[in-house]
C-alpha cells in the first residue's frame, strides 16, 4: 500500500512541470491566444523559425471571430476577400462565440507575422497581433 | 374636441409639407457591419416617476437583409406603443423653426445563456418587431446573433457597459416583407414611445457610437421635457453647474427654458402624449461628437436635489478605477483627467488603426 503511494506521488510528481507549462518542449509550442471585446490578449508574440506552436485560441465573446496568421500582404487580402470563407486552410480558423479552437502552425522563417480577424469591420476596429518569428 | 381635431390636421399638413428628417435610434445593426450615418432625434420625458421615451427607428431597406437597432433601457417599460405622428417633428420645429412655413404654423398656432436572455415582452408596431429582453451583455448579444443580427466587433464591450447598470435592452428590427407591404420607402421612420417607471432616468447616447469608427462624427438631437430644470450628467457646454462635475465636449445645452404652452398643448394631443403635465421644462440638447468621445449617457435630476447619478450616467467605471467613490464634487477633477486618457488612448488607437489600414 505505502510502495503504491509513493509510485503514485513520484507519477504526480514527474507530471507537474508539464501539467503546469513549467517548461520543456510542450510549454514552448503551446500559446494560449485570448479573444476578448474583439482585441487578442497578448496582442503580440515572439517564436522560433522552424518552430511549430499550438495555439489554443479561446473566444470568449458572444460574437464569432477568427484567428488567421499570414503576412501584413496576405491579411489585406483576406480583408479583400470573400467575406464568407470559412479559412481552413494551415493556419486559420473561424471560431463561434464562447468557443475555443485548436490551430497548429510552423513558423519556417525569421520575420514578421500577424494574426487577424476578419470578420466584417474586426481587422479595422483594431483585430490583430504581431508575431516576431526570431532566428 | 374640435379644437383637438383642428390642431392635428393643422399639425399634421404642417409636417407633411415640410421635408421630414430621417429618424434612427440606437446602435444601428445591420449586415456585413455597415453603418449608416443618421441623426437621432429622442424625446425623454419624465413625470411621476415615469420616464417616456420617444423616437423613431427608420427603415433602411429590404432586399431580404435584416436590419434591426438595439436600445438600452434604465428600466422594464410597462407599455411599449408607437409613438405620435409629430412629437418628434414637432420638437424639431420647436428649437429650428423654419422660415418658409410661418404662416403655415400661424395657422397651427392659431387652433389647438450558456444563459439567455429573458424575453419580457415582444410586439410588432407597424412592420417593426420588437423585442424586450433582460440578461447580460453576453446573453443579449447571443440572443441577437440567434435572431439574425450580426453585430459589429464593438458590441461585446458596449452591452457589456450597459448591462452592468441595467439589464435591460429593446431589440427592434423592420420585417422587409411587410415593410414595403406597407409601402415604407427607405428612409420612412415608425415613432416608438415607451414608458419606463424608473427612479433615475436617463437617455443611452453611447449606444448611438455602435459600431461606428473612432473618428466617425456621431449626430443627435435629444430633447427633455421635465417639471423642473434637470440636473444633467456629464454636463454639456452651456449647462451651468454648481459643482465640478465634468462638462464633456461634443455634448452642447442648445436651449433650457419652460416649455410654452402652445408646445405643450400640441404635443398633448398627439398619440400616447396626454401625460404632459400643464407645465414643463424643456431642455435642448445636441450632440455632435466622435464615436471615440461618445463615451457616456446623459444621467438626470429632475427633483431639485441637483445629483443625477454617476452609475446611470456610465461613469461609475472610471470612478472605480480612480478609488474614489466619495462625493462626485472631489471626483471631477479625476474624471475629467480619465476622459482626457481615455481620448488619447483612443486617438492613438484610431492612428494605429488608420496606419494598418
Amino acid at each position: 500500500m505505502r510502495r503504491r503511494a509513493l509510485v503514485v506521488l513520484l507519477a504526480l510528481a514527474a507530471a507537474m512541470p508539464a501539467a503546469c507549462g513549467g517548461g520543456g518542449t510542450a510549454h514552448a509550442a503551446t500559446r494560449v491566444i485570448r479573444m476578448h471585446y474583439s482585441r487578442y490578449l497578448p496582442a503580440s508574440l515572439t517564436v522560433k523559425a522552424g518552430e511549430t506552436v499550438t495555439f489554443d485560441v479561446v473566444n470568449t465573446d458572444p460574437i464569432a471571430h477568427e484567428f488567421i496568421i499570414g503576412t501584413a500582404a496576405q491579411q489585406l487580402a483576406h480583408e479583400r476577400g470573400d467575406p464568407n470563407d470559412p479559412h481552413t486552410g494551415p493556419g486559420e480558423a473561424s471560431i463561434p462565440g464562447g468557443k475555443t479552437a485548436r490551430v497548429r502552425f510552423t513558423f519556417p522563417t525569421a520575420g514578421t507575422l500577424q494574426y487577424a480577424c476578419h470578420r466584417p469591420g474586426h481587422y479595422r476596429y483594431g483585430m490583430l497581433g504581431t508575431i516576431t518569428v526570431e532566428t | 374636441m374640435r379644437r383637438r381635431t383642428l390642431t392635428a390636421i393643422a399639425l399634421t399638413l404642417a409636417f407633411l409639407t415640410l421635408s421630414v428628417p430621417a429618424f434612427a435610434c440606437g446602435g444601428l445593426l445591420s449586415p456585413n457591419g455597415s453603418v449608416n450615418l443618421v441623426k437621432t432625434t429622442t424625446l425623454a420625458g419624465y413625470h411621476n416617476g415615469v420616464e417616456h421615451y420617444v423616437t423613431s427607428f427608420r427603415f433602411v431597406g429590404g432586399g431580404g437583409a435584416k436590419f434591426g437597432s438595439i436600445v438600452p433601457l434604465p428600466g422594464i417599460p410597462s407599455k411599449v406603443e408607437r409613438g405620435g405622428d409629430w412629437t418628434l417633428q414637432r420638437l424639431e420645429r420647436e428649437v429650428n423653426p423654419p422660415k418658409r412655413v410661418i404662416g403655415l404654423f400661424a395657422a397651427a398656432e392659431s387652433a389647438p445563456s450558456p444563459a439567455h436572455a429573458r424575453i419580457l415582452l415582444q410586439t410588432r408596431i407597424d412592420a417593426l418587431d420588437i423585442t424586450v429582453l433582460e440578461g447580460g451583455g453576453g446573453e443579449v448579444a447571443r440572443w441577437a446573433v440567434e435572431n439574425g443580427f450580426d453585430l459589429p466587433p464593438d458590441a461585446p464591450e458596449v452591452l457589456d457597459f450597459y448591462a452592468n447598470r441595467s439589464p435591460i435592452f429593446l431589440a427592434a428590427s423592420f420585417d422587409s416583407k411587410t415593410a414595403q407591404e406597407q409601402g415604407l420607402s427607405e428612409g420612412d421612420g415608425t415613432p416608438i414611445h415607451l414608458t419606463i417607471p424608473t427612479p433615475a432616468p436617463w437617455v443611452p447616447l453611447r449606444i448611438l457610437a455602435l459600431g461606428k469608427q473612432p473618428a466617425e462624427l456621431i449626430e443627435a438631437d435629444v430633447f427633455l421635457l421635465t417639471d423642473r430644470a434637470p440636473s444633467m450628467l456629464p454636463g454639456p457646454e452651456g449647462f451651468r453647474a454648481t459643482d465640478a462635475r465634468p462638462i464633456v465636449p461634443g455634448m452642447r445645452l442648445v436651449r433650457s427654458s419652460r416649455a410654452n404652452d402652445l408646445l405643450l398643448s400640441d404635443l398633448r394631443v398627439d398619440k400616447g402624449m396626454s401625460w404632459i403635465p400643464r407645465n414643463m421644462w424643456l431642455s435642448y440638447i445636441t450632440i455632435g461628437a466622435s464615436a471615440a468621445e461618445l463615451r457616456y449617457d446623459l444621467a438626470l435630476d429632475a427633483s431639485g436635489a441637483g445629483h443625477p447619478s454617476y452609475i446611470a450616467a456610465g461613469l461609475q467605471s472610471a470612478l472605480r478605477r480612480l478609488g474614489d467613490a466619495a462625493s462626485p464634487g472631489r471626483l471631477a477633477f479625476p474624471v475629467i483627467l480619465a476622459f482626457a486618457l481615455a481620448g488619447i488612448g483612443t486617438a492613438v488607437i484610431g492612428t494605429r488603426r488608420l496606419a494598418a489600414r
